[in-house]
């Protein structure tokens, strides 16, 4: 009987051992209480930024915080920096849905916002932009909201730019300088914007409206010149003023050359210029 | 019945105690130092007598530290060596600089140099998930060795997708093979060899393959090796190597970004020149390295659909913009850059036609 027993005792705790060897395999975690979860996630995020983004160790640290605490909606967008900014497109978009929905679940907007920049500069999936920017002043009940550090109608607004859909482009600056006006904010300020209605206005043949915008911000202290005076110079073509035309271009030449242009790190901006272009069109006049 | 079940039960913990405590071997290669860029390095270490035996690749011993895991604080720098049974890591932390080395037990399996001698004169293929650590979800990867001679062998890189190739590599490339406690390493390299190369332990030799170990990223890699009976074809061989054996840096590393000097749009106009068409709507993304010539290779794919899901367009296109990625010179580089580059290039396919370019 004795010896039964101990059979059975063997074969129990065989199989607690498995059991336990598969839990934690599952997630080594699941011992621990919710503070101690979170601070261990804590940890292991810090050492995420320790190692380089994009490396495997990164993402190692990454996973291992959100073995902690799976539901940390900002860790799990941050663990789709990795993927994304190494071009590793279908797992950085499914990281980062999986932020977005439990966000939005919980009727936060952070995700969401993050998505619809990325959505723009990096995915130039303009339909989707759109819609996620409409979400998130849908969610918020915020009509203007920054989404990841520009504003939501600024990157809309460039959408429907990019999508030719340059009267929609208008309409949606118009709406964002209202909002800005009423918030005390001079519209001159934001110059991607004023940059971009000028391009929309010229793209809908408008070049009068065009050049005002871009004369307006050529005044102002804070905006990009090499890009300015490069699209100015392109209107004096069309309006057969080449002296005007060649002034503008050797400034943009100029000021190209000072670094006084359009840079963005990780991606080229909308209608950024470069030297041949400039080049091209003097050669043209 | 039940006492020799009792007696089965107890043999079996016995044999499964002694198999987990025997050391097969004291003996341990360098992985790599700088764990997160995978930097190649050439080192071993004998673990004996609860020692830490250092050794550099041409078997000078320079350091002997106890066997056991130890934190270590002096005035200026921070020592931590963590020791199991299949890894040892040492982390140097100073104000300045931080370096960490990591050390893995070598296989159980021994050669001589003699027996490694048949591979002279023979084509051997494996096939890779990438190539230098360059992201890659779609392209095969072959990666030929030809053992030319006993000091040289040439290294064809092939990628094809969908049982087409699309582009080979190609590059001369010196040969050491080391023999120490009977394990044989081999190492490939360029100039002279020195630290910055890597140990590949043969783990397995047949009359028609053969096995490399290695250990990158924090994992243990084999590469298997079959014996090719016919040189592989090559469609537009570039001649390719890369500066050094590490995790190419990313192209946003660099101020201003490492991208092409003249902008999308005239990259967007050099490409689609003469590119074939294909079917649906999404995203193709082309990566690859720069080397620190500017020079380009080591390709990798992904193939997306609308929805951001795995998808496939047609070889002939993907072959196309290779091709043409191949080619170009005209990189915004760093002046006097030493490094090598991973670079993306992402294309937007409308109605079959590749339509933007970016980042």
């Amino acid at each position: 009987m004795a010896l039964k027993k101990f059979v059975l005792y063997n074969i129990l705790i065989f199989i607690g051992f498995c059991h336990s060897s598969y839990s934690q395999e599952s997630n080594p975690f699941e011992h621990l209480s919710k503070e101690e979860r979170i601070k261990l996630a804590d940890k292991y995020h810090d050492l995420s930024q320790t190692v380089y983004q994009t490396s495997e160790m990164h993402r190692i640290y990454k996973d291992s915080a959100l073995l902690a605490v799976p539901d940390h909606v900002n860790y799990i967008q941050r663990a789709s920096y990795s993927y994304k900014k190494a071009g590793e497109h279908i797992k950085a978009i499914e990281v980062l849905n999986k932020a977005v929905a439990i966000d939005t679940t919980n009727g936060k907007t952070t995700a969401l916002e993050y998505k619809a920049w990325s959505m723009l500069y990096f995915y130039r999936d303009y339909e989707s932009t759109i819609k996620d920017v409409d979400k998130v002043i849908e969610i918020s009940k915020i009509p203007y909201k920054a989404c990841h550090g520009e504003s939501c109608l600024l990157l809309k607004a460039q959408a429907y730019y990019q999508l030719g859909e340059y009267k929609k482009a208008i309409e949606t600056f118009e709406n964002l300088f209202t909002i800005l006006k009423e918030q005390g904010v001079n519209p001159k300020d934001d110059f991607l914007a004023n940059f971009y209605l000028a391009r929309s206005y010229f793209k809908l043949n408008n070049l009068d409206k065009s050049l005002f915008y871009l004369q307006e911000q050529l005044n102002m202290p804070y905006s990009v010149k090499a890009e300015l005076n490069f699209y100015a110079a392109q209107i004096y073509v069309l309006k057969n003023d080449k002296e005007k035309a060649k002034q503008h271009f050797l400034k943009a030449k100029e000021l190209y050359l000072q670094n006084d242009k359009m840079i963005e790190p990780y991606v080229e901006r909308f209608d950024e210029i470069f030297m041949n272009d400039i080049e091209l069109e003097i050669s043209k006049l | 019945m039940v006492k020799t079940l009792v007696l089965f039960l107890s043999l079996f913990s016995t044999t499964f105690c002694w198999a987990q405590t025997k050391p097969e071997t004291d003996l341990y290669v360098a992985g790599y130092r700088n764990e997160d860029f995978n930097t190649a390095y050439l080192a071993f270490i004998k673990k004996k007598n609860d020692s830490l035996y250092f050794f550099s690749n041409d078997e000078s011993r320079y350091s002997v530290i106890p066997s056991h895991s130890f934190e270590k604080d002096t005035l200026d720098l921070k020592i931590n060596l963590i020791v199991t049974n299949n890894k040892i890591a040492l982390y140097n932390t100073s104000d300045q600089d931080k370096q960490d080395y990591h050390y893995f037990k070598v296989e159980n399996a021994e050669f001589t140099i003699d027996q490694v001698r048949e591979l002279k004169g023979k084509r051997y293929t494996a096939e890779l998930d990438k190539a230098a650590m360059i992201p890659n979800r779609d392209l095969k990867i072959q990666r030929e060795i030809y053992f030319l001679d006993s000091s040289n062998v040439e290294i064809t890189h092939t990628y094809s997708l969908n049982n087409n190739i699309l582009f080979t590599e190609k590059e001369i490339k010196n040969i050491t093979v080391h023999s120490m406690d009977n394990k044989v390493f081999f190492s490939f390299y360029d100039g002279e060899l020195n630290l910055n190369n890597r140990w590949y332990q043969l783990t397995n030799l047949q009359k028609d393959k053969f096995a490399f170990v290695h250990y990158a990223e924090t994992k243990k890699i084999i590469d298997v090796y079959s014996l090719n009976s016919n040189k592989n074809p090559e469609i537009n061989t570039s001649n390719f190597k890369m500066c050094w054996d590490r995790r190419p840096k990313e192209y946003y590393n660099f101020d201003p970004d490492i991208s092409y000097t003249h902008g999308n749009n005239s990259l967007l106009k050099r490409l689609i020149k003469d590119a074939p068409i294909t079917k649906g709507n999404g995203f193709i993304t082309i990566h690859f390295a720069i080397n620190c010539e500017g020079k380009v290779g080591r390709f990798g794919l992904e193939q997306m659909n609308t929805k951001y899901q795995s998808a496939s367009y047609d070889p002939k296109l993907i072959k196309h913009l290779i091709q043409e990625i191949s080619k170009i010179t005209e990189w915004e580089l760093p002046e006097k850059i030493q490094t090598d580059t991973h670079r993306f290039l992402m294309f937007k396919v409308t109605n079959g036609k590749i339509t933007e370019v970016w980042p």
